[in-house]
């Protein structure tokens, strides 16, 4: 592997580099490289083999990707928000999977502790989350509840110096692999609360999710809680209300909005090598008219994906980004990815869904990413009530 | 200790290759910039001196348009305490290297060693580290694969040679210039990254060196003609061609 050479080239049609800061651009290139050192040799592997590169943790940890945007002085970088969307843009190059990783350990972990959390809770465990010395993990789908998570079944009861946490969570991304878990559960006047539960408390079990055709270099479990003794200074003591993990959410979608353009641009770049050195009918297949109309598409989408996830970046920095934006953006950026993934796919003809290209692999993991952190159709009613005023959700 | 690191940008390693301007200038639109990869393992060693030792402050200089100053960034995210820009894009080594020792002079700096990479990527000079040592009376060791700096003050070398290596042994203040394995070039974390925007950064005028060279034109290499195949029976074919096309026999 030492021999491996990462032909990738970066797109900027719109010259959107002109847009960034030296630091956004320092960021991005340190990633990268990263990315093209150690993550694109192995992952293919990894992925055939359905397993999480665990080795990975502390050179993640060691490049400052998780929690960027954290303060210093509880282990984070301090960088701001389009810095961390460079960071997922090229973890996700990579592969969606080692960019959730990165995402659920920044925006669903460390994100809520350093939100709703206690001073004692945040010195605790910021600093070892940012190290990779803990993995976490955030529990708010059920079995019976993904888009509505309104409706959760996991009950938080007071039992005078403890809660008593029972329930169940799933799809949850580290999940098997946890050491700690930020977990949502409706107190018993039934208000979301969120609780830091540590992998070896008492009847919480956690399970693998096998078989998965989607993100399978990456860990995704199922937590099961059963009379959980859960200490009171675990719980997070500014969450109060559906609206804090929420917001958890709104942090991570604003991370996939720009995750997604590097899997994007990684296929497209794929595409059109491929299609310059292919020949058929005794011509380069990129002559052909068809195949140059995806890629002019492809482009466009890429270049439009950038253009939002930029703007969207500089309205969370300045703190006025509605969640509504963030879902415009996710709900774009995902569906035009996975476009641009198939087709890829279909430029590359069979070649496109081995291994020895990453095309497959990033338009299977996208399939997940569309569906995960809100549905596209959760998005789109989002943003049909924010243009109506109507709720079509109930 | 003080140590001063030149660095020049260069196209990335996997990027296209054309030109503008009726074929005087390369073509950069589009293209990414990186340190030129000697002048990183360059860069990295003077990091590791600064590692191992205490009192190491570490100079980091490109003689370049803003366009380098992502990179110099750069330099400062994974270490190097200060970042010096002469402002101008130069045409050859004469006039990078005569910008960098005025400004060494007109700044006041004694630099006990100054290290950059045996040659840029893209025009593969290799002359910058020989310039700057003639012009400030330094020694001056090319392509150096292994350096250590010895209790007495002295420097243990080993260079690359054709076929080979030599160990040689020298004194401060010394000009280096670095070939790969000099030292393992570090990324920039997100911490060193952060840390790097209040460390002095400087943009300097040039002097007015005058390059001694004018670059005319770049060309590229001709295309290789497609290969063509003929099938071993059909040795009549081969004859054919050999005779009447390529006029060999």
């Amino acid at each position: 592997m030492a021999d491996f050479v990462d032909l990738y080239q970066y797109h900027d049609y719109y010259a959107v580099d002109d847009l960034l800061s030296d630091e956004h651009k320092v960021v991005r290139d340190s990633v990268r490289r990263w990315v093209s050192q150690k993550v694109k040799p192995i992952i293919e592997e990894y992925a055939q083999k359905a397993e999480f590169p665990k080795h990975l943790i502390p050179e993640l940890a060691q490049l400052g990707a998780l929690g960027p945007t954290i303060p210093p002085e509880y282990g984070g970088a301090g960088l701001d928000y389009i810095s961390y969307g460079m960071i997922t843009m090229e973890l996700e190059r990579g592969d969606s999977g080692i960019r959730s990783f990165a995402s659920v350990q920044s925006s669903l972990v460390m994100f809520p502790i350093f939100k709703y959390g206690s001073e004692e809770q945040k010195r605790k465990y910021l600093p070892k989350l940012a190290k990779g010395e803990l993995i976490g993990c955030f529990g708010l789908t059920e079995p019976n509840h993904g888009s509505d998570p309104g409706s959760m079944e996991s009950r938080l009861e007071d039992n005078g110096d403890h809660y008593v946490l029972n329930g169940s969570k799933m799809w949850i991304t580290n999940g098997s692999i946890c050491d700690i878990a930020v977990v949502w559960a409706k107190d018993e006047s039934g208000i979301v609360r969120g609780v830091i539960l540590e992998k070896d408390m008492e009847g919480f079990q956690r399970f693998p999710i096998h078989n998965k055709w989607s993100l399978r270099a990456s860990d995704t479990g199922e937590l099961v809680f059963d009379n959980v003794k859960v200490p009171k200074e675990n719980v997070l003591p500014l969450a109060e209300g559906l609206r804090a993990p929420l917001s958890c959410l709104t942090q991570a979608r604003y991370g996939i909005a720009w995750g997604v353009i590097g899997a994007a641009m990684e296929c497209f770049d794929t595409a059109v090598r491929y299609s310059k050195e292919r020949k058929q009918f005794g011509r380069p297949i990129g002559s052909f008219q068809l195949i140059q109309a995806k890629l002019a598409d492809m482009l466009t989408e890429i270049t439009k994906m950038q253009l939002i996830a930029w703007r969207l970046g500089t309205l969370m920095n300045e703190g006025k980004a509605r969640p509504q934006q963030v879902s415009l953006a996710k709900r774009n950026n995902v569906y035009h990815a996975l476009q641009i993934a198939r087709d890829s796919r279909q430029i590359l003809g069979a070649m496109g869904i081995t291994g020895d290209y990453p095309i497959m692999r990033h338009m299977m993991n996208l399939e997940s990413v569309i569906t995960y952190e809100g549905t596209h159709e959760i998005h789109t009613l989002v943003l049909g009530q924010d243009i109506t005023g109507f709720n079509a959700f109930k | 200790m003080k140590i001063l690191v030149a660095i020049a940008r260069t196209p990335d390693t996997t990027a296209p290759i054309d030109f503008v301007d009726d074929g005087r200038k390369y073509k950069e639109e589009g293209v990414q910039f990186i340190i030129n990869p000697y002048d990183e393992f360059a860069l990295a060693k003077a990091m590791d001196i600064k590692d191992e030792r205490q009192d190491v402050e570490v100079t980091v200089i490109s003689v370049d348009s803003n366009k380098a100053d992502q990179l110099l960034r750069k330099a400062l995210a994974v270490g190097a305490d200060k970042a010096v820009r002469i402002d101008i894009e130069p045409e050859d080594a004469w006039q990078t290297a005569g910008e960098i020792v005025e400004w060494i002079k007109k700044s006041g700096e004694q630099f006990d060693l100054i290290f950059t990479g045996k040659e840029t990527i893209n025009y593969n000079g290799g002359l910058v580290g020989g310039y700057i040592a003639s012009l400030l009376g330094y020694t001056y060791v090319p392509e150096t694969y292994k350096l250590s700096i010895m209790d007495d003050g002295k420097l243990d070398i080993v260079r690359e040679i054709e076929g080979g290596k030599v160990y040689l042994k020298t004194t401060m203040p010394a000009v280096i210039t670095a070939v790969e394995y000099l030292a393992e070039p570090r990324l920039p974390s997100m911490r060193g990254i952060m840390q790097a925007r209040t460390k002095p950064f400087s943009v300097e005028q040039p002097t007015g060196i005058e390059p001694l060279t004018t670059t005319v034109k770049h060309y590229l290499p001709p295309q290789r003609k497609e290969c063509k195949l003929i099938d071993p029976e059909n040795i009549e074919e081969l004859v054919e061609i050999l005779h009447k096309e390529i006029k060999v026999i």
